[in-house]
C-alpha cells in the first residue's frame, strides 16, 4: 500500500530525500549543496536536520560535519507512511467502544469515587466476614 | 443486467425501511430492559433489542422480498432503478455495511491487543477450560480476551496479591463471562447491520449490555461457594487498588474517553455483600435468541410459500417500485 509523499513532506525536503536516494550513499550538507545549486546553504542543512527529526534520515558524525542516509527505500518509505496513517486513524477510532478490543475485564476502570470508597469497602468485606460463620481471614 | 440491478437495489431499499421498522418495534424492548433489576434477562432483552432489527430486516429480504422477486418478476422487466430507489438503496447498502465494518475493526484491535502480549506465560488453571496466560502489565488485568478461541489474560501484580479463595472468585467471574458466551455476543452486538450502528445509541446499549454482563457473571461467581460473594467483593477492592497504586485509571488499549461509566467498583462491592443468598436457587435460562431466530425464519418462509404471500409480498414490490420510479 503506498500514499503519495507530497502528503507528508515539503517540495524541497522530497528533492532531498530524491538526491540522496539517487546518491546511494551517504551525503553531506556540502555534497548536496552542489545539486541545489538556488538553495543556501543553511537551508539546506535545516532541511537536512529536520528530516532527522522526522526519522526518516539517519545520520552520524564525519570529522566536523554530519553524514546523512535515508533509513528506507522510497517504497519502504511509503509503506512506512502508509501504515502509521493507518495506525493514526484506526487509534482515533480506538476511543471508540465500538472499535475497542474485544474483552470483558475484571475491573474496567477505577473511577476517583471508587478511590475515596476503598478503604471503607475493605472494611464493609471484613466486616461481612466477621458475620458469616466462616473463620477470618489474614491478606 | 437490468433485472439484477433491480433485485439487487429492491432487496437494500426493502432493507433499509425494515430496519427502520424493527428499530421502531424493538424500542420498547429496549425501555424494559431498563426496568429489569435481574442481570441475566437484563443483558438478553438488551441484545434482543440490538439485534432485532436487523435480524427483522434479514427476515424480511431473505425469507419475502427475495424469494418473492426472483420467482414472479419477469427477467426481462422493463422497470429501471430510478434515483430516488438508488438513494434508499444507498441507504440500506450503508447499514449492511458500518456494522460489519466496525466489528472487522474490532477484531484487529483484538489482534493487536493479542500481539502486545504476546511473551505471555501459559498456565494451567485447574477447573478453568480457557488457556490463560500471566502478563507483566501495569494495569492489573484480569480479562477474558478474544472471541473464537477466548484466553484468558491475568497480570502477575493480580496473582502475587489475591489470595487462593479470591483468586477462585475472580476465576469463576472470568469462567462466568466464558459460559455466557459473552465475546461472541459482543461482537454480535457491536456488528450488527443497522441504522443504530450509524449512531451514538450503539454504544450507549452494548455499555448498558456490558455493565449487565459484568453483574451476572459476579452472580454466576458469587453462586459456586458458599463465601464467594465475599471473596470477589475482597477481590474487587484488591484490584481497584493495585489499580490505583498502578497510577493507571484504565486496562490498555482502553482510551480514557472510553471509561466505563456503570455503577463501578463501589456498586459491585456493595451489590455481592448486600446480595441475598435467596438468589442462588434463581438461574436464569441460557439464551435462545439464535435458535429463536433460525425458528422464526423457517416459519416465515415455510408459510409465504404455504400462503401464496410471496403473490402479495411481489404485488406490494410492484407498488413501490411504481411509485419511486
Amino acid at each position: 500500500m503506498g500514499v503519495s509523499l507530497p502528503s507528508f513532506f515539503g517540495p524541497l525536503e522530497i528533492q532531498v530525500l530524491e538526491a540522496l536516494w539517487g546518491a546511494r550513499r551517504e551525503a553531506t550538507v556540502r555534497d548536496l549543496s552542489a545539486s541545489f545549486p538556488g538553495v543556501a546553504y543553511t537551508t539546506l542543512m535545516t532541511t537536512l536536520d529536520r528530516l532527522y527529526k522526522k526519522g526518516v534520515l539517519s545520520r552520524r558524525k564525519a570529522g566536523r560535519a554530519f553524514l546523512y542516509a535515508p533509513v528506507a527505500s522510497r517504497e519502504g518509505l511509503e509503506q512506512i507512511l502508509a501504515a502509521e496513517a493507518l495506525d493514526a486513524i484506526l487509534g482515533s477510532f480506538e476511543s471508540r467502544t465500538s472499535i475497542r478490543p474485544i474483552l470483558s475485564t475484571f475491573v474496567e476502570a477505577v473511577s476517583r469515587r471508587d478511590e475515596l470508597f476503598l478503604d471503607e469497602l475493605e472494611e464493609l468485606v471484613r466486616a461481612r466476614r466477621r458475620d458469616s460463620s466462616e473463620p477470618e481471614k489474614v491478606s | 443486467m437490468s433485472f439484477v440491478l433491480l433485485a439487487i437495489a429492491v432487496a437494500l431499499l426493502v432493507y433499509a425501511g425494515a430496519v427502520v421498522l424493527g428499530t421502531a418495534l424493538a424500542a420498547p424492548l429496549f425501555l424494559r430492559a431498563g426496568r429489569l433489576s435481574e442481570p441475566a434477562r437484563r443483558a438478553r432483552l438488551l441484545v434482543a433489542s440490538r439485534v432485532f432489527p436487523s435480524a427483522f430486516a434479514l427476515l424480511v429480504v431473505g425469507g419475502l422480498v427475495v424469494p418473492a422477486f426472483l420467482w414472479l418478476e419477469p427477467r426481462d422487466t422493463v422497470e429501471r432503478v430510478s434515483g430516488a430507489m438508488a438513494a434508499l438503496a444507498g441507504a440500506g447498502f450503508l447499514m449492511l455495511l458500518v456494522g460489519p465494518v466496525r466489528g472487522l475493526l474490532s477484531l484487529l484491535s483484538t489482534r493487536r491487543l493479542l500481539k502486545r502480549w504476546n511473551g505471555a506465560v501459559s498456565i494451567d488453571i485447574p477447573g478453568i477450560p480457557l488457556p490463560a496466560f500471566v502478563v507483566n502489565d501495569p494495569f492489573p488485568i484480569v480479562s477474558l480476551v478474544g472471541w473464537f478461541r477466548p484466553r484468558l489474560v491475568v497480570a502477575r501484580t493480580v496473582l502475587m496479591n489475591c489470595d487462593g479463595d479470591e483468586l477462585a472468585a475472580v476465576l469463576a467471574h472470568e469462567a462466568g463471562h466464558n459460559d455466557r458466551r459473552d465475546p461472541w455476543v459482543r461482537l454480535l452486538v457491536r456488528a450488527c447491520p443497522d441504522l443504530l450502528s450509524m449512531t451514538p445509541w450503539a454504544d450507549r446499549i452494548e455499555r448498558l449490555w456490558a455493565e449487565a454482563a459484568e453483574q451476572d457473571a459476579d452472580e454466576r461467581a458469587a453462586r459456586t461457594g458458599p463465601t464467594r460473594a465475599i471473596d470477589l467483593a475482597s477481590a474487587l477492592v484488591k484490584v481497584a487498588r493495585l489499580a490505583g497504586a498502578a497510577g493507571v485509571g484504565s486496562p490498555p488499549a482502553i482510551a480514557v474517553s472510553a471509561l466505563y461509566r456503570g455503577e463501578g467498583v463501589a456498586g459491585r462491592v456493595a451489590r455481592l455483600l448486600e446480595r441475598d443468598p435467596a438468589s442462588e436457587g434463581r438461574r436464569s435460562r441460557p439464551s435462545r435468541l439464535a435458535a429463536g431466530f433460525s425458528v422464526l425464519a423457517l416459519l416465515a418462509f415455510v408459510s409465504a410459500t404455504a400462503f401464496g404471500l410471496h403473490h402479495q409480498v411481489h404485488g406490494v414490490l410492484e407498488a413501490l417500485v411504481t411509485v419511486l420510479q
